[in-house]
């Protein structure tokens, strides 16, 4: 058969293809899926344990109350909502006054809009490296810096404020969600600082209730604040404004109850000055048992181990599925092949000659299994979009 | 005396299992002859077309089409002699349901390789002209009247120039006054091209516009001469 009449049988596949449009489109999908399944998922295994992996290896000694090492891990290198013990902000002074290493206190405790909001030390940012490129760093009590996925999301920037999230709405005595003023936008890092809202230890403390500022009612501009007077004190009307802003005037007013390095912190990184360092410093907290000292590093590597077995038994099922999706793919051609008797018989009929009615059926097959590829490789592509600590997330 | 295009001698042909037999001693259809061919159903008219296309093989005997002897011809040979020299005209049409009357009508063209040059498609043009279909060369048979689609199927059976034209029953899911049309047109076309045709009918009515009335019943019967009604 010439190369012509070849051509020719690919344009009638095609046609024949395009004809039955449905019916290929799911054909196409079907193994499309059965392709792209088993891809995203090794991607995004291999993308998420080399994320993981990286943030872990990068934080040396992790510091918390004793507890679940995995849950303190989660929490103080992923900012995911897990609910943990503190200790209190007096064990980050001491290993800072020891000299063995630097300490960087995490309270993360409250949200804003949704995002985790972690009170830190600026140089919590200097060690993960991230870089304002819109703005400044937070300095005051009040203010905030942006991770950049929170501030794209948002379409928020330096100037604007965020409101953190209530505790709880039913709790009419709790306090006021407070209103951050946003210093500084972070560069984008592709880890989880891109989603979290940066503060002081102190912000924090406040939006838990540790701290607080006195209003006072009658310096504030709204005139229905004041519904009467008593004995010369005024009586606050219901019109209170929902949300408490750490104004320059009101910050003179801030204080806390009891003594800061009470207050309580849920991680501490600890970056010690060198290897000797941090053998002593793991030593000697390790024979306390009111902390907990872990290697992050040893902690990811037993919850990949875990992920990867659920991942691989995963794995294994998308492979039976993509198999009997094929089997499927190939029964349906085989049927499509006996409903064309008749058109292959007229083609026959015709004289069309057998490696033109070989080269159709062929073609049809390959347009498909190739059209089934590009979407599973588009797919592929377009996972690398995700994040990649996003199996971790899954599995956690 | 003007060449044979369909030589027939000595043929047997059965298909296995069932107790059909086809036998015919001598059957000839010369250049330019426009044959009938009429039977009672099952007698093998259309296995007749089917041999003298080479479709089926004989059990026994020689069947020569177009001056060549169908014997000694690879399957592939045998193919491409019909798709250079044979045209067929089918009874259900068999259009490719997912061609346009256009891309139909060239697919014999197509098939055997052939570019589609400037010549070829105006041919299509006036052939499409004359079969009254040139505004439908861009629709699909779904929506084609019935005579319509044998219409594009005699074009495509033509668009080749062939030397032989069979045709099985071409008007028969046609009513009468459709048929006379397709059948006026099949005749006009094959005159035009200088084709021989052979026509399978069981419309007797249409018989007195062939040269030749050949009856497969008796033929096969007396297993002779070649039989049945000739004018």
């Amino acid at each position: 058969m010439s190369s012509r009449a070849s051509l020719h049988a690919c344009g009638l596949a095609w046609k024949h293809l395009s004809f039955h449009g449905v019916r290929s489109g799911i054909l196409v999908l079907s193994l499309a899926i059965s392709i792209a399944l088993p891809l995203v998922m090794q991607s995004l295994v291999s993308r998420g344990e080399q994320a993981t992996t990286s943030r872990a290896s990068v934080t040396p000694l992790l510091l918390g109350a004793p507890g679940g090492s995995v849950d303190l891990v989660l929490g103080a290198l992923w900012f995911l909502p897990e609910e943990l013990k503190t200790l209190p902000a007096r064990e980050s002074d001491e290993i800072n006054g020891s000299g063995l290493a630097t300490a960087l206190p995490l309270s993360m405790t409250a949200r804003a809009s949704g995002y985790p909001v972690v009170g830190t030390d600026v140089a919590y940012l200097d060690f993960r490296g991230l870089d304002v490129t819109d703005g400044r760093q937070f300095a005051v009590p009040g203010e905030c810096v942006l991770g950049s996925r929170v501030a794209a999301a948002k379409g928020l920037a330096p100037g604007d404020t965020i409101l953190t999230d209530p505790e709880g709405l039913l709790d009419i005595g709790g306090g006021y969600p407070l209103r951050l003023r946003i210093t500084g936008v972070l560069a984008p890092s592709n880890t989880p600082d891109d989603g979290a809202v940066f503060c002081d230890l102190k912000t924090s403390w406040i939006i838990a209730g540790y701290g607080h500022v006195h209003v006072e009612v009658t310096e504030t501009e709204d005139p229905e604040a004041i519904m009467g007077d008593n004995d010369g004190r005024p009586i606050a009307s219901s019109a209170v404004t929902p949300y408490t802003e750490l104004t320059p005037e009101l910050l003179s007013t801030l204080h806390f109850h009891g003594e800061p390095e009470d207050l309580p912190v849920e991680a501490i990184i600890l970056v010690p000055k060198d290897a000797k360092s941090r053998t002593i410093l793991s030593g000697r907290l390790g024979l306390r048992d009111e902390v907990s000292v872990v290697y992050p590093s040893e902690v990811v590597k037993e919850v990949l181990d875990r992920v990867f077995q659920i991942g691989a038994l995963l794995a294994g099922i998308l492979v039976a599925t993509g198999v009997a999706t094929l089997g499927v793919v190939l029964l349906v051609l085989a049927l499509s092949i006996r409903l064309r008797k008749d058109e292959l018989d007229t083609l026959r009929r015709i004289g069309a000659p057998r490696s033109a009615t070989i080269t159709l059926l062929l073609a049809e097959v390959v347009m498909l299994a190739a059209l089934a590829c590009m979407i599973a490789f588009a797919a592929l592509a377009a996972s690398t979009a995700l994040p990649a600590d996003l199996v971790l997330r899954l599995a956690t | 005396m003007p060449e044979s295009v369909v030589d027939i001698n000595q043929l047997r042909f059965a298909y296995s299992g069932t107790p059909f037999e086809l036998k015919l001693d001598h059957f000839e259809i010369r250049d330019g002859e426009r044959v009938a061919l009429i039977g009672p159903s099952g007698c093998g008219k259309s296995t007749l077309l089917d041999l003298i296309a080479g479709i089926r093989e004989p059990n026994e005997g020689s069947v020569e089409t177009a001056g060549r002897t169908m014997g000694s011809m690879s399957m592939a040979q045998r193919r491409t002699l019909r798709l250079e020299s044979i045209g067929f005209v089918f009874q259900e049409f068999r259009l490719l349901e997912y061609l346009t009357v256009l891309d139909s009508i060239l697919l014999p063209i197509r098939l055997a390789g052939q570019s589609v040059d400037r010549a070829l498609r105006e041919r299509t043009q006036t052939l499409a002209s004359r079969a009254g279909i040139a505004h439908l060369l861009k629709r699909r048979p779904a929506r084609l009247s019935q005579g319509e689609r044998q219409r594009a199927a005699i074009c495509r059976a033509l668009i080749g120039t062939p030397s032989l034209v069979l045709a099985d029953e071409p008007t028969g899911n046609l009513d009468p006054m459709t048929g006379n049309a397709v059948l006026d047109l099949l005749f006009d076309e094959v005159n035009k091209a200088g084709a021989t045709l052979l026509l399978v009918t069981h419309q007797h009515e249409i018989l007195p516009r062939f040269d030749r009335v050949v009856d497969l019943g008796e033929a096969n019967e007396s297993a002779g001469n070649e039989s049945g009604v000739s004018r």
